[in-house]
């Protein structure tokens, strides 16, 4: 485990079974329980996980969210992304194929040289268009 | 003179068949073997023979036999079944069988490829060549099915002369529906096929409405959804607010439970899929899932969430029992006595 500033990256063990949740779980959660935490879990190792693994990361980012922070994943391999579509939580989680490139992420927007300066539609609409179309 | 037909069942790791990759999806078993809608392709070009008025069908299954034949329900007293360890021979000797018999010309067709041709017409183009056998082939190349006079047949070793037709052979085109069985996703896009009625063949089972085929003693519970098209297999079960789409195949006994969703995604005889799950793009065998977006095979360890049902271990029970009958079988069975109005009525192919 190391600490970039306000982002934590964690490695996920190789194993993400029952037996192996609650061992890992016990060391993430004092980290859960800051304000805002920011946590990156780096799956690179991950070979096998089952539904208690899933059921894992699923209460860790809702313990994340409600303190206002959020949960990453980064380098999940194929066969966890797999595992992770079959069990519809895909969508859930954020993913980044290196824990540097999650971590980065959450200072995107503070970090970014170009803000969003237009607005949100598309330049091929004109504000008669947009008139004529309410 | 009569005709008669070799159907050859390669083994995966044997001659002339795909390589299964490590961690195969269907544990190295021929595709062929695998129901689809219903039915294995290899009964389904049986039945095209029978169809077709052949005489005597001869199904070899090469050593060592793998597939899933408790799928195999052939009860034509026209097809003979036997497991064989050298294929080239095992034809052979058919063949000279066959010619024994009076059989003067037999199809070989292997069942790693499924062609929907006018048989009578592939007979008459070979007949007309005057060549000793004529080889088929589609817009994508050569294929493992030939006709073949059993009496003047040249030596051939039939793997390497399926793909590579020698000098001395007819060559004939099949302008109608192939589908090539090499990889897992083949199966999958011949359900789509067979489902959207590209080719002639239809899923078992009757149409519960336009394009949903509902197989013997399916359950489907009230609040599950099938859009069609979509087959549900025989004594299979679909749970409350499972959602089945776009092209999904449920073949026999197996079990959809409660939430999940099956899209555009084939689930294997014998298979239970747990609950609120995600099944898209995908062929489920057991414990096996290929996702074919990813093209890669994950081994679920977690019963929770796919796994063989209890009918699998009856199923493996009856092919293994079923691949000792084959295999004590003598070698060649003379047909019997066929009925009079059979032979000269309802026997298509005859000069």
């Amino acid at each position: 485990m190391y600490n970039r500033g306000p982002v934590i990256v964690m490695e996920l063990p190789e194993q993400l079974r029952q037996a192996e949740v609650k061992i890992f779980l016990d060391g993430l959660r004092p980290l859960l329980q800051t304000d805002r935490p920011r946590i990156v879990l780096d799956c690179s190792k991950v070979e096998h996980i089952d539904s208690a693994g899933v059921e894992m990361l699923l209460h860790c980012l809702e313990e994340a969210m409600k303190r206002d922070g959020d949960l990453k994943l980064s380098a999940v391999s194929p066969a966890s992304a797999i595992i992770l579509e079959l069990m519809r939580v895909d969508r859930l989680f954020e993913c980044f194929p290196t824990s540097e490139q999650a971590a980065q992420s959450f200072h995107a927007y503070g970090a970014g040289a170009n803000p969003p300066t237009q607005p949100w539609y598309s330049a091929a609409f004109r504000t008669a268009d947009l008139k004529a179309a309410s | 003179m009569n005709l008669g037909a070799i159907i050859v069942i390669a083994n995966p790791g044997g001659t002339f068949a795909r390589k299964p990759p490590a961690g195969d999806v269907l544990r190295g078993n021929s595709l062929s073997c695998f129901d689809v809608a219903g039915r294995s392709l290899t009964e389904r070009i049986i039945d095209r023979y029978l169809g077709a008025g052949i005489d005597l069908v001869s199904v070899l299954i090469e050593e060592p036999a793998c597939g899933d034949l408790s799928t195999f329900h052939v009860t034509s007293a026209k097809v003979n079944i036997a497991v064989v360890s050298d294929l080239n021979s095992a034809i052979a000797r058919r063949l000279q069988n066959y010619s024994e018999n009076g059989l003067a010309r037999s199809f070989v067709q292997w069942t790693n490829v499924y062609a929907e041709t006018d048989l009578l017409d592939f007979f008459y183009f070979h007949r007309a060549s005057k060549l000793p056998v004529t080889w088929a082939f589609d817009a994508d190349g050569s294929l493992p099915m030939c006709v073949i006079d059993c009496a003047n047949r040249p030596t051939i070793d039939f793997p390497l002369a399926a793909q590579n037709p020698a000098q001395n052979a007819a060559s004939y085109l099949i302008h109608g529906y192939v589908k090539r069985l090499t990889h897992p996703k083949n199966l999958r896009e011949f359900a789509a096929d067979m489902l959207q009625g590209r080719c002639e063949c239809r899923p078992s089972g009757h149409e519960s409405k336009p394009g949903v085929w509902i197989d013997a003693s399916a359950e489907l519970h009230r609040g599950a959804r099938i859009v069609a098209p979509a087959y549900i297999g025989r004594g299979s079960k679909i749970m409350d607010d499972t959602l089945i789409t776009r092209l999904s195949c449920i073949e026999k006994n197996c079990c959809v439970d409660c939430g999940t969703v099956i899209e555009n995604s084939s689930v294997l005889a014998n298979t239970q899929v747990g609950i609120w799950l995600d099944v898209c793009h995908a062929v489920v065998s057991g414990n096996r899932l290929l996702s074919l977006s990813r093209d890669m095979t994950v081994e679920v360890s977690d019963p929770d969430l796919i796994r063989f049902t209890a009918a699998a271990s009856r199923s493996t029970s009856e092919a293994s029992h079923r691949l000792e009958d084959y295999r004590r079988a003598p070698d060649f069975q003379t047909p019997s006595a066929l009925p009079e109005a059979w032979q000269f009525v309802s026997n298509f192919i005859r000069e």
